[in-house]
């Protein structure tokens, strides 16, 4: 039977499934094109070298357990991941303090090999995790538990690079000289935990610049040595050398407590220069030892 | 009545000057209603104002400085016999002393008795009445301090700083008080009322406090005469009046004094007290006694004076001057050095030595992580007879039973342990008893066995009994924790050491960790006894000790000691000072085992690199413990 009344909304056109396919496949291009253009573009922005991360070291969950009882085996799990921005390379984690009587630790030292850095290609930072084995023996007598504090220790070597636009006014009192103006200036690190904290420019009219950075290791370890490896200005290179020094100028020892050391960089002016902006740059490479106290606890 | 007696002269004398400062005021104010000029009239005002002066001072006031200070006679009245009261209270002091004195002594046998305090307490007051009237003074000025004392004391002889200033305070007020109306005499009298209260702690002890809590040196005699010595009949009779008329007073005195120098001159004097002259052995025998029981060494209040100039190391100083002259002292009465076999010096190098040993005493802690340790005890159960009674006729002797428990949570093996009771009672001798069983073995965690004592004689009166259980063969374990750095230089020593030690030591101490049992090992070895760490290169000194545990009982033998220093144990050449066996013990508390110093380490302890090592060293010693239970007041009597 026919209805009575004509619909009064009829659709002028009607989907054919061919339509709804591309229509979906371009909403779905059209999305995927937003959100990856979004995310490269935030990638492409991301200043990987910035603030004080290094190595993160943490156990994996369970590795090792809470308690353990005697005459057990278990693991010992390090994730060793590099937050920095620097690659890191001849690295060793050890197990150190505990007494074989009641914990017997194998291997007791490990190596391992380059962590990439964080950087636009790698944007996570390597993560490996070191197992260790460890075999419980029995508790002292008729003791109710052990606890054992042992530390481990993390050693490995690292880079760090600072680089900066500064300005260079050789005529500092020159009033026609309208350029740049020479300022103190601070940093919150370069993307690991040794890191140029402050800057200051000292210009000898008619003479030179010297640069005085302070080099600081805002990270939980310590700094052993630090050398000094390419220093620029603009493209030329800039004699650099760490200021207690007196023999080899590009390399120091971090004073294990004080952990802060003071880089002196000198350049000659050519004269009758006006001021202009270039960029300092500065390499370092370093040794850095971290040692963190856990502990182990063995009940009855 | 003792009061009204004595203030009689004083008052009177008060009454009569008030009468004569009455009669004046009244005669000037007749002068002046007659005088006629105003020269006279203002001679006769002044002689009125004076006169009116003279009655107010001797009013209320003069009376009160009368009742407070004023002496109430003169000395002649006193020797008279004039001061009844004064008489009354001296030999009531004297009698009641020497009651105090016997119970004292000879029926409480010197233990502190809540009646001798109370009685002490009332003759410090009769003794301040009977100063007070000796000197013929009020009583009111002798008592004040007496009472602020006591009423320090019974506060609970409070010695906080800001409780002092007050309560001194409030005393100074009261005693300013009193001297502004009674007179500087008054004030005197006072402190002179402090000696009774002084007497009164010498009588509930505290010469002897004295000598304990500050080590006095004095002779056994001067202590002995000290707290022999019945000091408040000397003290009353010293009070008592004398001259005419107090010839029986004066013989108390003179009693009082033979007893003084009896006690306090006659051990000084060879052959006091002998029937008949003694001969020369006998003098030279007292001599010798004498001498003997004369200061060792130098007196400490010489040390300290002595060593006022010192103040850095006062304390240092005198120790050491205490302690040279108890070695001088000691090497002067040596025989070897009295008979030239050995020099002055070598006796006292050698007794130095000995002193220095005996100052090896290692330093441990108890191990928490054992909370189960080897433990013993009697246990009296409400079966015991504690008092019982039997016929005389009856032959049947009363068992008395105990628990012994024994606690061996390690479950060693082989525990001997033998029984042994007697009965104690006073200066009679014991009476020795047979127990069952005589001897067991433990080899199980918990032991529990009721031990029976049998008296092997008829008990009657009062007993302490005594349970004895020798225990053979026990052992105890001791760890030792030890930090080896191998080969470091002072600056990694900087910053690890202290990081070092405390992730390893127990609250900053590396010290020997041991159960709480009936006996410890504590053992240690380093740079320093107390030093933790251990660096190539050093000097190593070892020593240990065993020492008795707070258990009531004695060691008996120490059967085997030894130290596990595993690959260290290697380079020490003085093996005695690891392993020992059958060591005597001589009912000493702590057992010094041999010590000894070494000075290398074996490889594995000094190449470690940037590394280190945490051992724990392990001890262990066998003895023998003989724990004992004394159980008091087991009462036997014997009915017909």
């Amino acid at each position: 039977m026919k209805p009575l009344v004509k619909p009064i909304l009829k659709p002028a056109w009607k989907w054919s499934s061919s339509a709804l396919v591309i229509s979906a496949v371009l909403m779905m291009a059209l999305l995927l094109a937003s959100c990856g253009s979004n995310q490269g573009e935030n990638l492409a922005q991301y200043n990987f070298k910035q603030g004080y991360e290094g190595l993160k070291v943490k156990f994996m969950e369970n590795s090792p357990p809470e308690e353990v009882y005697p005459f057990s085996e278990f693991k010992i799990i390090v994730e060793l991941e590099n937050l920095g921005a620097y690659d890191i390379t001849d690295g060793t984690v050890a197990i150190l303090g505990l007494e074989e009587k009641y914990f017997f630790v194998y291997p007791p030292e490990q190596e391992f090999d380059r962590l990439l850095g964080r950087s636009l290609t790698n944007p996570s930072g390597d993560l490996v995790p070191k197992e260790f084995d460890v075999a419980s023996e029995d508790l002292f007598q008729n003791a109710e538990e052990y606890v054992g504090n042992y530390f481990l220790k993390v050693n490995y070597n690292s880079e760090m690079e600072f680089a900066d636009s500064i300005c260079i006014k050789p005529n500092l009192y020159s009033t026609y000289d309208a350029g740049c103006e020479v300022e103190e200036k601070s940093y919150r690190g370069q993307g690991g935990p040794l890191a140029v904290t402050k800057l200051v420019e000292i210009i000898s009219p008619g003479s030179g610049v010297e640069f005085r950075l302070d080099l600081e290791n805002k990270g939980r370890g310590k700094v052993g040595t630090a050398t000094l490896r390419r220093a620029r200005l603009g493209n030329e290179p800039i004699e650099c050398r760490f200021s207690g020094e007196a023999s080899d100028l590009r390399s120091t020892k971090f004073d294990r407590e004080e952990q802060k050391e003071v880089i002196i960089c000198r350049k000659a002016f050519i004269a009758g220069q006006s001021s202009y902006t270039t960029t300092l740059s500065i390499e370092f490479s370093y040794d850095y030892e971290l040692v963190q106290q856990e502990k182990l606890t063995m009940v009855k | 009545m003792a009061v009204g007696s004595n203030a009689g002269p004083g008052a009177a004398g008060a009454q009569e000057q008030e009468a004569k400062a009455e009669t004046r005021a009244e005669e000037a104010e007749t002068a002046e209603s007659k005088a006629g000029t105003k020269a006279e009239q203002a001679r006769a005002k002044a002689a009125r104002d004076e006169a009116r002066t003279a009655r107010k001072e001797g009013g209320v006031f003069d009376k009160l400085k009368n009742f407070l200070g004023k002496e109430r006679g003169a000395p002649a009245e006193r020797t008279t016999g004039s001061g009844g009261a004064n008489r009354g209270f001296a030999l009531a002091v004297v009698v009641w002393g020497l009651i105090h004195w016997l119970l004292k002594n000879f029926y409480f046998g010197g233990e502190p008795q809540g009646f001798l305090f109370v009685s002490g307490f009332i003759l410090m007051i009769m003794a301040g009445m009977a100063l007070a009237g000796s000197l013929g003074k009020n009583y009111m000025s002798v008592l004040i301090p007496m009472i602020l004392f006591m009423v320090w004391y019974s506060m609970g002889a409070n010695w906080s700083p800001g409780f002092l200033v007050m309560y001194l305070v409030i005393c100074i007020i009261i005693i300013i008080g009193f001297g502004a109306i009674a007179g500087r005499e008054a004030v005197k009298m006072e402190f002179v009322g402090l000696l009774p209260v002084a007497l009164f702690f010498v009588d509930i002890g505290l010469i002897a406090w004295l000598l304990e809590t500050f080590d006095w040196q004095v002779t056994g005699w001067m202590a002995t005469s000290i707290l022999w010595t019945p000091w408040w009949v000397v003290f009353g009779a010293f009070t008592l009046p004398s001259g005419e008329g107090n010839t029986k007073y004066d013989l108390i005195k003179v009693a009082a004094m033979i007893w003084l120098v009896l006690s306090f001159a006659a051990p000084a004097v060879p052959g006091w007290g002998h029937e008949t002259l003694p001969g020369f052995e006998e003098l030279s025998a007292s001599q010798a006694r004498v001498i003997e029981q004369l200061p060792q060494g130098e007196l400490l209040i010489v040390s300290r004076l002595k060593c006022m100039t010192e103040v850095q190391n006062y304390d240092e100083c005198v120790a050491k001057r205490q302690e040279d002259s108890k070695i001088e002292a000691k090497c002067e009465k040596d025989e070897l050095v009295q008979s030239r076999i050995r020099t002055m010096e070598e006796c006292l190098a050698e007794e130095r030595e000995k002193i220095e040993q005996a100052k090896i005493r290692v330093v441990g802690a108890e191990d928490r992580t054992i909370k189960e340790k080897t433990e013993a005890e009697f246990k009296v159960s409400d079966y015991f007879p504690m008092m019982t009674f039997h016929r005389a006729d009856e032959e049947v002797i009363t068992p008395y039973p105990v628990d012994f428990i024994l606690k061996n949570p390690r479950e060693q093996t082989g525990i001997e342990i033998e029984f042994n009771c007697y009965f104690q009672k006073g200066r009679e001798g014991n009476v020795s008893g047979t127990t069952t069983p005589a001897r067991i073995t433990v080899n199980e965690k918990i032991a529990s066995n009721t031990v029976v004592c049998q008296p092997d004689g008829q008990l009657n009166g009062t007993y302490t009994a005594v349970y004895e259980a020798t225990m053979k063969n026990l052992n105890t374990w001791t760890r030792l924790p030890k930090i080896i750095v191998g080969q470091k230089n002072n600056e990694w020593m900087e910053e690890w050491a202290d990081q070092l030690i405390s992730a390893h030591c127990q609250r900053g101490n590396c010290v020997p960790l041991y159960p709480s049992e009936f006996a410890t090992l504590k053992f240690a070895f380093g740079r320093t006894l107390d030093d933790p760490i251990i660096r190539s290169g050093d000097v190593y000194f070892l020593a240990s000790t065993v020492e008795k545990g707070n258990v009531p009982g004695n060691l008996v033998k120490i059967n085997h000691f030894e130290l596990e220093l595993e690959e260290l144990g290697m380079y020490i050449e003085q093996q005695d000072c690891l392993e020992g066996f059958d060591l005597a013990v001589d009912g000493g508390e702590i057992i010094y085992l041999p010590a000894c110093t070494f000075t290398e380490l074996p490889p594995e302890y000094t190449e470690l690199g940037e590394g280190y090592l945490y051992k724990e060293f392990i001890g262990k010693v066998n003895y023998d413990f003989r724990l004992k239970k004394e159980i008091r007041n087991v009462k036997v009597e014997v009915v017909s």
